[in-house]
Formats: C-alpha cells, structure tokens, sequence
C-alpha cells in the first residue's frame, strides 16, 4: 500500500458527517454573539448611567438621526455577502467590491456635505462634538468581541485571502458595532458621526485584517 | 489522463460528505491523478518524493476544508484552489528550507571524492553527472561551481531571478551528488 493509499484510508476513517453548512454556521455565531454584545454593552451603559438616548423614537424620524442607524447596518449587508463568497477558495469578490465600497463611502461623504454647507469656523464646534472617547473605544470593543466570533467560524473555511477576509469580517463587526453604539449616542451631526463612526470601523477593519492574517491562515 | 468529470467526483463527495465511507475513498481515488497532474505543473522543479509529499498534503487538507465545498457548486475548481494554494505553500517552505542552505558549494562535493589530485575517471563521471542534470540545472552549475560566476551574474545571464539561480544550483548539487553516490557514475567510467 503506497503512502498516498494509506492517507487516503486514514482521512476516510477520520470522515464524519459534516453537519450544517459554514454560512449557517456564520449566522448562527452572528446571532448568537449581536445578543451578547447588546446585552453586556446595555448593561455596562446602564451601569454608567447611560442607556438609549431620551426620545429615541422621536428622534429617529429625523432623516440626519436615521442615516446614523441605517448607514452602518447597510455596511453590514453590504459586507456579509462578501464574506460569504470569500469562504470558498475557488470564488473572488469581483463586482461585491462596488458595493462595498460604496456603502464605506457614505458616511464620510455625509461629513463632507456637512462641512461644505458650513463656514469653516463652525466645523470644530460639529467634528468634536460629545462622547469622541467613547465612541473610539466603545465600538472597536464591541467588534472585537464580534471579529473574535466570526474568526471561529471562518478558521474552518478554506480563504485563501486571508487579511481581506478579515478586514471584511472587521468592517462587518464595525457596522455592527456602530449600530448597537448608535442607539445610545448623542452625537447627531453628520460632521460629527460621519468622521467617528467611519474612523471607528476602520479600526475595526484593521482588527479583523491582523486578526484574519493571524488566524485564517492554513 | 482523460478529462476529470467534474459531476461524477462531486457526487462522490457528496455522498462521502454525507458519511459513506465508500463513496469518500472513491473520491479521493478519483482525485489522486489531477492533483499529482497539477502539483507537477506548478511544482516542477521538485523531485518526486517531494511531488507525492505535497499530493499528501494536499489531500489531507482538502479533507479537513472539505466543508469550505459548497454543494451546489462545481467541485473542480474547489480542487484545484486548494492545490494550487497548498502546492505554493509548500514550494515556499522548500524555497525557505533551500534558501538557507544556498552557501553549500562545489567544494561540499569533496566529502565523496576521492582524495587524489586528478582522477582521469572523475572527470568522466562529472561530466556524464553535468549532463544529466539537464540544461537548465546544468548550465547553472557549470556557472556558479567550475567557472566561479556569482549567483546574481548568472541570473542576469541567463534570465533567471537570483533566488532561482540559488535553488537550481542547490539541485543541480543535489542531483548530481545523488548521480556521483550511485552505480551509475561507477558503469560510465567502464563504458
């Protein structure tokens, strides 16, 4: 029996079935970990005296307000498809790309078509408005926790682009971030959200690129 | 080699991927030929022992990403991303492993020859040696170990990166160690 005969024997003796698919998988830790982190990030918040802003729902009617929540989870739905193509070694991105990019487009756009519209002196008074530290350190903490579940997944997928993979899977874990710190933060201006928010899920992409490089290689 | 079917191996895998054990082997079997095919085609510089250490490898990998397949897509191009990643993967590893022993010279050829200043009949079988190593390997080694070119002036003669001149001389020493160590050298000398 010639050694590629014998590893063949052992890999069919190791052969189990393989239960669910990797992208049910993916949804499952995705929905299993946004819960966790909502969960712990309320807490936390309601601990510090914090919590979803006053008047949210009021507040959410105004198009400025809305954009904030709505712009980062079409990251989100722009990304995960990306994801999901990057799990198989054989598949490229192609046109996903676009889309991608776009939706990280819009909300630094938004802060540009802010600052247009103002006189340059009033743009400090938008761009550093409340709670910059907590968003630059609230929202990368929430996506590691969400890159760290995606990571465990994907480590089973064969992704041959592994700093891609994971900077996507940290762009995702940003938006998503970004959409649970959304609920409690102030900040309206789209000087202000546009700037920190795409700064935030930026970091969070640079976490899932080291992080993917790290790990998903095989 | 005939054209691989690419719906016959994907439903053996299917079936395998769902437990039968059969139809997994019978997988494997069918693949074993393609992917020796094509870890030839990029890893052509390695000898076969390497070759059917990378088709090992290779196939223990595509076991353990076999979920990274997904069903309702065409098998062979899942095969052959996995190879092709895993074959430069490991000529990498070679490359890396070779690199680090690119200061071995003509001179590590003493520790089998014999201790004479001249022997008529080694110069034969040096030569019988050179020859067979092919053009490439041979022209490389000619350069670098008789006529004392440096790697990076060999490379500019010849076209050829400098890291690639390292590694074909590595091999070509190698192989024509291996020629030198054999029965073979020992025959050309009576012919």
């Amino acid at each position: 029996m010639s050694d590629i005969d014998q590893t063949i024997q052992k890999l069919c003796q190791d052969n189990t079935p393989s239960g669910p698919s990797l992208a049910a998988r993916y949804w499952l830790i995705l929905g299993l970990a946004i819960p966790l982190v909502v969960a712990v990030t309320w807490t936390v918040m309601m601990l510090s005296g914090d919590g979803i802003r006053p008047n949210y729902i009021a507040r959410i009617l105004d198009p400025q307000v809305a954009a904030k929540q709505l712009v980062p989870l079409l990251l989100v739905i722009s990304t995960i498809p990306g994801i999901l193509t990057l799990m198989r070694p054989e598949a490229r991105i192609g046109k996903q790309w676009f889309v991608i990019v776009t939706a990280l487009s819009i909300l630094p756009i938004m802060m540009i078509w802010k600052l247009v519209s103002l006189a340059p002196s009033a743009w400090p008074d938008e761009i550093f408005g409340p709670q910059i530290v907590q968003v630059l350190v609230a929202i990368p903490l929430i996506s590691i926790v969400i890159v760290a579940g995606q990571i465990i997944v994907l480590r089973r997928a064969a992704v041959i682009q592994s700093r891609t993979m994971g900077a996507l899977a940290g762009v995702a874990a940003g938006g998503i971030a970004t959409f649970i710190y959304a609920l409690i933060c102030t900040g309206d201006s789209p000087a202000y959200y546009g700037l920190w928010y795409s700064v935030t899920i930026l970091i969070s992409g640079a976490i899932g690129a080291i992080a993917g490089h790290r790990f998903l290689r095989w | 080699m005939a054209k691989p079917d690419d719906q016959k191996i994907a439903a053996f895998l299917k079936a395998g991927l769902a437990g039968d054990q059969q139809a997994y082997r019978q997988f494997f079997h069918e693949i074993v030929p393609i992917l020796k095919a094509t870890v030839r085609s990029i890893a052509y510089m390695q000898n076969a022992e390497e070759l059917e250490d990378i088709v090992q490898e290779v196939l223990t990998t595509l076991h353990n990403k076999r979920q990274s397949w997904k069903t309702d897509k065409p098998v062979l191009p899942w095969i052959y991303a996995i190879t092709r990643h895993k074959t430069i993967d490991a000529l990498r590893r070679y490359q890396r492993q070779e690199g680090q022993a690119t200061h071995v010279d003509i001179q590590s050829l003493a520790d089998f020859l014999p201790d004479r200043e001249y022997d008529h009949n080694l110069a034969i079988d040096l030569e019988a040696g050179l020859n067979q190593l092919g053009t490439r390997l041979e022209t490389v080694v000619r350069a670098i170990g008789l006529e004392g070119k440096n790697p990076t002036q060999t490379g500019k003669d010849l076209g050829m990166s400098e890291n690639a001149v390292r590694i074909a001389f590595h091999r070509g020493l190698k192989k024509l160690r291996l020629f030198l160590t054999s029965e073979t050298a020992g025959s050309v000398n009576h012919v």
